[in-house]
């Protein structure tokens, strides 16, 4: 077992200390630099924090979607539920009229929310970053 | 490598030239794809502000070359765009190590976010919209047929569905699956509008971040690399797509202005009606675009062939375009 403080903690802090001490020392031309340095440690620090919860509920719902039984080994049989998910998109099983449609639909907005809650959670929350 | 020399000797070899001095060259940020070099030159006692354009280390299989992109220049040019002014163009490689053209420097910024919190740029919201409906429609102006773009790629069997059997290709080439994509890709494809009558000069990157404006007005219309024949309901639905409104998502011509001063200005110029709900199908494909070229910059990094910050950082926008392409999808119906 670990010592406390772990990835999560240790990233979160890092950042924090990196946008309070460093960031404002810097010249202008490695802001940007800095900014993207910061936004990498940020979301590191989520997905640590999120990774293991969100497998097996998303193992469990594609394998509903798509009719088999429930395997549960992690991120190998996630990989293959989503390449079956998206061969099966494509070839229409999931068309408008048909009765998995609705519920194919709210898989996907389920999984982009929970890879948003940890790259951009301004997205779901109404409140976009900026870009470019 | 110093371009310095190769510059001035390409210069000293056209024959309107005698005498040539660069006062100042410095590379100018941005640019995954091109670099733009800040170039200040005296030729023939004449000073001039310009701006060299050359590859960058990686390219874009899909990007025109500088010499295509330099006629396309001279073309819109002549069609009224505001660009700024193609001077040179060299297609040999043994003045700088690769191609190149110098056009004129225009002022202003091109930095997407400062323009969408600043009110007063272009003349103001309203104008500086109307304006580049206005110029967009200029663009749009140039039909298929010109001998001089018959370089440019020509979609099959239509606009729509040929980038649909491309964005599925590259998803078919990358290892990881995209469901999402996947989903908006068969709605594109079941929804794709017919071919247009008409193919226009597409720009294929019109959007905030890609043009020059000063708190005066519009200074010019860049980054024409994407450049091709196409519907011109594609540039339209890039430029308003809700992921080039740099977080101003309220304004949505290019968080900008509202839709009606863009369309008002393309449609002064055009005469033609912008067909409202048709240029949604185009935002969705925009979204789709764009992640697919996320895809494609993450993937760049995690292979290994070019480990950058940025394009990694770029793989995780995908999720955000993905959200905004379940959003359309569902309020189009028909998916």
């Amino acid at each position: 077992m670990r010592d406390n403080p772990q990835a999560d903690d240790l990233l979160q802090i890092a950042e924090t200390t990196f946008r309070q001490e460093i960031l404002p020392l810097l010249p202008t031309d490695k802001k940007y630099t800095a900014l993207m340095i910061a936004n990498a440690m940020r979301i590191a620090a989520r997905q640590f924090g999120c990774i293991e919860s969100n497998t097996a509920v998303e193992i469990a719902a594609l394998s509903e979607l798509l009719g088999g039984p429930a395997v549960d080994d992690g991120l190998g049989a996630l990989l293959n539920l989503n390449k079956q998910f998206a061969a099966a998109i494509r070839s229409g099983a999931f068309a408008s009229g048909k009765d998995a449609h609705d519920k194919a639909r709210e898989h996907l907005f389920t999984s982009v929310q929970n890879r948003l809650v940890e790259v951009n959670p301004k997205v779901i929350s109404g409140d976009r970053n900026d870009r470019g | 490598m110093d371009i310095r020399p190769g510059i001035e000797n390409y210069l000293l070899d056209l024959d309107e030239v005698n005498t040539v001095e660069i006062t100042d060259l410095r590379l100018l940020s941005g640019g995954a794809i091109q670099q733009n070099w800040l170039l200040d030159i005296t030729v023939n006692g004449t000073s001039l502000e310009t701006v060299l354009r050359t590859d960058a280390v990686s390219s874009l299989e899909d990007s025109l070359s500088r010499a295509q992109e330099y006629v396309i220049f001279k073309e819109a040019f002549s069609a009224g765009v505001t660009v700024p002014e193609p001077l040179w163009l060299s297609v040999d490689s043994q003045w700088i190590g690769k191609p190149f053209f110098i056009m004129r420097r225009v002022a202003g910024t091109a930095a997407g976010h400062k323009i969408v919190r600043n009110d007063a740029m272009g003349g103001g919201r309203k104008v500086l919209a109307n304006r580049l409906g206005q110029e967009l429609a200029h663009i749009h102006s140039i039909k298929h047929g010109q001998a001089e773009l018959d370089f440019l790629r020509r979609p099959t069997p239509t606009p729509a569905l040929h980038r649909v059997v491309e964005y599925r290709a590259a998803l078919d080439a990358s290892d990881m699956p995209q469901p999402t994509l996947e989903w908006g890709l068969y709605w594109l494809e079941q929804n794709a509008p017919n071919a247009v009558s008409e193919l226009v000069l597409c720009h294929n990157d019109f959007r905030t971040g890609n043009y020059m404006v000063t708190e005066q007005s519009l200074t010019g219309i860049l980054d024409w690399e994407f450049a091709a024949w196409g519907d011109p309901l594609v540039d339209i639905g890039w430029f308003c797509a809700k992921c080039w409104r740099f977080g101003a998502v309220q304004n949505e011509a290019g968080g900008v202005s509202v839709r009606t001063d863009f369309y008002a200005g393309y449609e002064a110029v055009s005469g033609v009606q912008v067909d409202r709900d048709a240029v949604l199908y185009w935002e969705v494909m925009a979204a789709m675009r764009w992640a697919i070229i996320a895809m494609k910059q993450g993937d760049r990094h995690i292979s290994g062939r070019e480990p950058s910050l940025e394009l990694a950082l770029t793989r995780h926008i995908v999720p955000e375009l993905e959200y905004d392409i379940l959003q359309m999808t569902q309020e189009a119906g028909n998916a």
